[in-house]
């Protein structure tokens, strides 16, 4: 092989790590580790309250999964169901705290894993938070990272990066299951008539009267499915424009037949500029306007800080109406 | 910046490319009891766009002749787990007693029943399209 060659060989393979890793903020970091932790608390409690009631659940209906035959795990009893609880509980909180994020974020994955195992093991497997258990296994090797810290890391970047993977894994494979189960059949199917019919909104039900609705969503839906990879080498507005409809898919989604994929919209979050959210400042912000009111003025160069202050507060306020407009 | 060791690049791309592996092999090849490298099926069945949408609904009558939908909320009943046990409640439809005490015990005062059914809804569709004919059919009933 010519140099040139060699080089030009060479080229994408530095391309794509250099994709890879690409670093971020620090504050990102921070931000999404706490975002993390504090959901894991909010699905085992309220999310996925219904995978506490497993431990309940007679032995004979355990049907363990693949791993669960490797891994000499227990069959759920209302024991270990309630001692995996009640350790992920406290020790997501302190994850989210963003300290000893080795020791506490591979403690949560471990047992947030379990957790699912646990989920899955009685007939049932759900597809929405892959993305979320992705995270979780690379939240712990992200490095250390303090809220508002502007330092870019490549552990970080490389962390939120597999992230995505897992995201837009869940949306190109799913399209491709379809294919695989349900065959081209399954575009002109009856999957989504008969969703709406048995758990559909009023929405759906309304939506249902117009001829060929159903079959144009579900050409759309592999389509959108199909194509959710290019948001990795679209330009930065695009790739915004298009995770804001991955939410908006996720809403349309809830709005007619109430199926939230909740874990996975916050793993979704990896593609957003988080550290752009600090609700801290925000409430120090707020603190101190109303210590100003009450001390009733100060200096020249006090005000002027604030004022800056209060620009760069809005600019933050802006992007978390951003998020809000994505989000929920 | 900091920036990530040889060893520490190496072991992510590694892992990077394992995880992407196994989830791809997983809805090729997999099934679900490979979770968390399962296919990623909800919703991947193609339903017969000229076949019917069954529902079960399950239905009490009371003592002065009226017909009631029960629910989680009027007698503990969940539709997932009616059509799960279905084939138990064909069999022997006496197991459908639970429901009328459930019934009993969540509203005193009110009259008791004195049969319970389980009816099965057929939606019929012509090209996935809702014809608007509906028709019921009783799989399970129970008349002490």
């Amino acid at each position: 092989m010519t140099a040139p060659a060699a080089r030009t060989a060479i080229r994408p393979v530095a391309k794509l790590r250099g994709w890879l890793f690409e670093p971020v903020p620090k504050g990102r970091i921070a931000a999404f580790r706490t975002l993390i932790y504090v959901f894991v608390v909010l699905d085992v409690v309220f999310f996925s309250a219904w995978i506490k009631h497993h431990g309940d659940l007679p032995g004979n209906l355990y049907q363990p999964l693949v791993i669960g035959r490797i891994l000499p795990l227990p069959t759920p009893t209302p024991l270990v169901v309630g001692a995996i609880y009640w350790a992920l509980i406290p020790l997501s909180l302190a994850a989210a705290t963003g300290r000893a994020h080795r020791l506490l974020g591979w403690s949560v994955f471990v047992l947030y894993f379990e957790w699912m195992i646990i989920a899955m093991s009685y007939g049932k497997i759900d597809h929405d938070r892959f993305g979320l258990l992705v995270a979780l296994a690379v939240l712990p090797a992200a490095g250390r990272a303090r809220h508002g810290d502007k330092e870019l890391t490549e552990a970080g970047g490389w962390a939120l990066r597999l992230t995505q993977i897992g995201v837009i894994c869940t949306y190109f494979l799913a399209s491709i299951a379809k294919l695989r189960f349900g065959g081209f059949a399954w575009l002109t199917g009856a999957t989504l008539t008969r969703s709406f019919i048995r758990r559909g909104t009023a929405l759906a039900h309304w939506l249902l009267g117009i001829p060929g609705f159903t079959t144009v969503s579900q050409i759309g839906i592999v389509g959108f499915e199909l194509f959710s990879p290019l948001v990795f080498v679209v330009r930065p507005k695009l790739r915004y424009a298009m995770v804001a409809g991955f939410y908006a898919f996720h809403v349309l989604t809830f709005s007619l037949i109430t199926i939230s994929f909740i874990p996975h919209q916050v793993a979704m979050v990896s593609f957003l500029p988080l550290e752009k959210v600090t609700p801290v400042v925000w409430a120090r912000r707020l603190l101190g306007r109303g210590r100003r009111a009450a001390g009733n003025g100060g200096s020249a160069a006090e005000q002027a800080r604030e004022e800056v202050a209060e620009t760069a507060g809005d600019v933050h306020q802006r992007a978390a109406d951003g998020l809000d407009h994505l989000g929920r | 910046m900091e920036a990530l060791s040889p060893r520490g690049r190496l072991t992510r791309v590694a892992v990077t490319l394992v995880v992407v592996a196994l989830t791809f092999a997983g809805t090729l090849f997999g099934d679900d009891f490979d979770f968390p490298f399962a296919p990623f099926q909800m919703f991947a069945i193609a339903d017969d766009p000229d076949e019917p949408v069954l529902v079960l609904r399950t239905d009490g009558i009371d003592t002065t002749g009226r017909r009631i939908v029960l629910d989680e909320r009027n007698a503990g009943v969940r539709r997932a787990e009616i059509e799960a046990q279905i084939d138990r409640f064909k069999a022997d439809p006496s197991l459908l007693r639970s429901i009328q005490d459930a019934y009993a015990a969540r509203n005193p005062g009110r009259p008791p029943l004195v049969e319970v059914d389980i009816v099965e809804v057929q939606h019929h569709l012509r090209g996935a399209q809702p014809t608007g004919v509906v028709t019921e059919v009783v799989l399970a009933r129970w008349k002490p």
